[in-house]
């Protein structure tokens, strides 16, 4: 495949704004390390506390979703454009379904007096409840922040594959926009375990 | 940027996702510890960025700024763990 010159400044400057990005969570991410280390039993509570079904069904809904968005590509570059919108609506739904789940949780949390920082109502499991809480909202809000971003640009990608604005060659719009929802998905599969799956 | 994969391999690549992603629920109810959670997520993340994001058949120039940044991130855990080790 060719890439001219002008694809690949672009492709260098969305990697650039993914590495950045992967920074700014790598510094949360390290954060929570070491308060995880901190408080070892608070934490490992407040991952009981997690509504574990929602984080696997997202987590299913988010791999499915880029594969979806890959498979899009797939399609344009194979000249079945039709097929590719349909992937990109699915990627859309599932995108959505993500974020309605993640709402769902958080309702049931903050129902249960589960917020962050100081204002935290919910179980006591010790030095570092809290604080566990706050980054987690403080996290996968980030994330969830991600997410709506990455449906803006789906939706705007979306809108050009089906105003056929797509060709085999020409569709590098696409393929950013898909490096970024990969992006947004690679995240999450550190988030998952990190609040729903690691509790000792 | 060499021949994309193809549409096998991107299938075959999901169902992989899945799979781990099934490993990672059993091994967390079985209670096996961060490590093999957070190995299985490093496994999931380098598919995701090899086959999905293509880093796999990138050019070397494209591949240099993830490169970089994954040496920055593990730096920067290293100090994490280190800090916490010597403490």
């Amino acid at each position: 495949m060719n890439v001219t010159n002008e694809e690949r400044r672009y492709r260098i400057a969305v990697w650039i704004v993914i590495a950045s990005e992967a920074l700014l969570f790598s510094g949360l991410f390290t954060l929570y390390a070491s308060y995880r280390h901190e408080y070892a039993s608070a934490f490992d509570a407040g991952v009981r506390e997690g509504v574990h079904w929602i984080g696997g069904i997202n987590t299913l809904i988010l791999l499915t979703s880029s594969f979806a968005i890959a498979w899009s590509i797939h399609l344009i570059r194979s000249d079945r454009g039709r097929g590719a919108i349909w992937s990109l609506a699915a990627v859309l739904g599932l995108g959505l379904a993500f974020l309605v789940l993640k709402g769902i949780e958080w309702t049931k949390h903050i129902h249960d007096g589960i917020v962050p920082g100081i204002a935290y109502a919910g179980p006591d499991h010790g030095p570092g409840t809290s604080l566990y809480f706050t980054l987690y909202y403080g996290m996968t809000g980030l994330h969830a922040l991600h997410v709506i971003a990455g449906l803006g640009l789906v939706t705007w990608v979306f809108t050009r594959a089906y105003r056929r604005r797509y060709a085999p060659e020409r569709h590098l719009s696409l393929e950013l926009v898909a490096l970024y929802w990969h992006f947004v998905d690679a995240i999450w599969v550190f988030l998952w375990p990190m609040f729903y799956l690691m509790h000792g | 940027m060499h021949a994309p994969f193809t549409g096998r391999a991107l299938v075959l690549t999901f169902i992989a996702l899945i799979a781990l992603a099934g490993i990672s629920w059993v091994a967390a109810t079985l209670g096996t510890g961060t490590g093999v959670a957070l190995s299985i997520a490093s496994l999931k993340a380098l598919a995701i960025a090899l086959v999905f994001m293509e880093l796999g058949r990138a050019h070397a120039v494209d591949r240099l700024i993830p490169v970089v940044a994954v040496g920055f991130v593990l730096l920067l855990c290293l100090g994490a763990v280190a800090d916490v080790a010597f403490r």
